[in-house]
């Protein structure tokens, strides 16, 4: 029995966080179906689980240091630096966003179940997508993760944005998903490979030149779908309308856990799969790269809806991060410092958010921002620590990742993208302060009222405004994480 | 006369995606663009089929298996999502859906 199972490689320990999600939801499927719980005991049971998932994690780890890089599953799960770090990033997305989506839940009217159901159903799809090896199995934890997405985004079904942001993600996150598998399909039909490895042993076994174009094309598809599902340009089209017309509770765990998880994935390709061609995608990520911090720039400079707003600049900062994976590993090591310090940006200032507008609400005009610092000072602080850390001001993260990319690329003697990079961070200041000088410094007459900030918020909001302050002083932690993630490819 | 290769398959599943993913782009009707993305799936599930005839792996045709599990889960969502729109204002055109823009 035993070896049959260690032949094939069946280890339930590596997909621990999947399945420890997978049961939290059936637990609190078979809570609301079968005996009425109170609405608290849902949130202790989804908390607990996100804790046990934490726990499955941490396992992981031990696995790791016993025997390192390994296939599980006939090759179709992998344990390597990038699932952890990707494991880790997730469960941290869920921890962190888990007091603004409870909060959302339990104010949306009878779906409080099938909203936290959604939310960790699509975390453990993504958990199964950054551990993927095989494309199949990347492509069925993309699809799972995505799809409960697009559900979560239509939940607030009373709202019209909200049942549109839902029809506008659905329709171009399944053209991505298409163009993804087709992608697939063209590499198992020229090569006969549809595996993370198998692919870079096949290129180096037929010669970097002879790879043929099929297989070339199908990369770049693969490619394409995952960076339709972090909104680069020009596949950016479905993120501001989806962020505005989400539940403002929701879109910062969304729009979070969806770059987090594939930007691990093109990460490892880049590491992995492409490192024998990376040159002959120099073009298209750098036409990618250009394209999206100069699209997202001036999209966002005459933004009036601040979650629009922070979509546009999420495109600037898929650029940014796009920009290191795509030419060689150290550059992997300072896009995943980039992707951590601004994931948690991104949830801060959704947390923000939804406090500032309620938890279900979808427009959310700056102009609605003015006068908050005279009565809400914790609010308006963190909110400017926030904005200013994914602007790049120096003493936050934001400088200090913008930096480390910025001297990588430089080494890289990628000239043309340096340039493009540093004149759209001087640019970005411009819009990052404006919602700064509406909410702290302009005159108003209609100021906002004192909000009620809740214990866990304010502890939840400080943390993360802590660490961004934490990650632009003392960065040699996280770098050294980094740095330990990629030494293995180089 | 003709004998019918790989490569027919594998055009036919070409054609197939690209008629899929210009629909796509030209159509304004969700539910055509619903149809458009399960045509498009469907010619993977072509190539896939056709590639693992052709190379005599089991690979390919349980790949097949699994985008129809997912085609399957896509028209549920998706299809529950028109219908909630559809209630709201009577039409399926993506044409109405321009509350938000900017």
């Amino acid at each position: 029995m035993n070896g049959i199972s260690e032949i094939l490689g069946i280890n339930f320990v590596v997909i621990g966080p999947t399945l420890a999600l997978l049961f939290t939801t059936l637990v609190l499927l078979f809570c609301t179906i079968t005996i009425s719980t109170p609405v608290y005991v849902k949130k202790y049971i989804s908390f607990v689980g996100i804790l046990i998932t934490l726990f499955t994690i941490f396992l992981k780890f031990g696995l790791f240091a016993r025997d390192g890089i390994t296939s599980y599953f006939s090759e179709k799960i992998l344990l390597d630096e990038f699932s952890l770090v990707g494991n880790v990033l997730i469960g941290l997305v869920l921890l962190l966003t888990f007091n603004s989506f409870w909060k959302t839940s339990e104010v949306i009217d009878n779906k409080t179940t099938e909203a936290l159901i959604l939310i960790l159903m699509s975390a453990s799809g993504f958990l199964l997508m950054v551990d993927a090896e095989n494309f199949i199995m990347l492509f069925i934890g993309l699809e799972i993760g995505s799809i409960s997405l697009y559900a979560l985004a239509g939940l607030n079904r009373g709202d019209q944005l909200s049942n549109e942001a839902s029809l506008k993600y659905f329709l171009l996150g399944s053209l991505a998903s298409c163009i993804l598998i087709y992608g697939v399909a063209l590499l198992y039909v020229s090569l006969s490979i549809s595996g993370v490895y198998e692919t870079s042993i096949a290129i180096s076994f037929i010669g970097p030149d002879n790879v043929p174009l099929t297989s070339l094309i199908g990369l770049i598809m693969i490619l394409v779908g995952l960076l339709f599902k972090v909104a680069a340009a020009p596949f950016q089209a479905w993120a501001p309308d989806v962020y505005q017309g989400s539940p403002t509770g929701y879109v910062g765990y969304m729009a979070a856990v969806a770059k987090a998880s594939s930007f691990i994935v093109l990460a490892r390709l880049s590491a992995i799969s492409l490192r024998f061609i990376l040159d002959k995608f120099d073009l298209f990520f750098t036409a990618i790269v250009i394209l999206s911090v100069l699209a997202g720039a001036l999209f966002a400079t005459n933004q009036t809806d601040i979650k629009r707003l922070i979509a546009y600049s999420g495109v600037i900062q898929s650029g940014f991060i796009l920009s290191g994976i795509s030419f060689g590993v150290y550059g992997i090591s300072a896009s995943i410092f980039y992707l951590i310090t601004y994931i948690i940006q991104l949830i801060g200032v959704f947390t923000v958010f939804s406090i500032i507008s309620g938890q279900l609400s979808s427009d959310f005009k700056i102009s609605n921002l003015s006068g908050l610092f005279k009565e809400n000072k914790f609010l308006t602080v963190t909110f400017s620590i926030f904005m200013l850390g994914i602007a790049g001001l120096p003493l936050t993260s934001g400088f200090v990742s913008k930096f480390i990319l910025i001297t990588n690329l430089w080494s890289y003697e990628k000239y043309l993208i340096v340039t493009v990079l540093m004149l759209t961070t001087v640019a970005g200041f411009y819009f990052y302060l404006r919602p700064i000088w509406v909410a702290a410094i302009e005159k108003t007459d209609n100021s906002i009222g004192k909000i009620k900030i809740s214990i866990s918020d304010k502890v939840l909001l400080g943390f993360m405004a802590a660490l961004t302050i934490y990650f632009g002083l003392l960065p040699n932690t996280l770098v050294n994480i980094t740095r330990w993630m990629v030494e293995n490819y180089l | 006369m003709f004998e019918v290769t790989t490569d027919w398959y594998l055009t036919l599943s070409a054609i197939l995606f690209s008629i899929g993913f210009f629909g796509m782009m030209i159509r304004k009707n969700a539910l055509i663009m619903f149809m458009c993305i399960e045509l498009m799936l469907n010619a993977v599930n072509l190539t896939f089929i056709s590639a693992s005839k052709h190379f005599g792996q089991i690979d390919g045709q349980i790949a097949v298996f699994f985008v129809l599990v997912v085609a399957a889960a896509e028209v549920v969502v998706g299809l529950a999502i028109i219908v909630s729109i559809f209630r709201k204002q009577s039409s399926a055109s993506v044409d109405v859906l321009n509350v938000s823009r900017g």
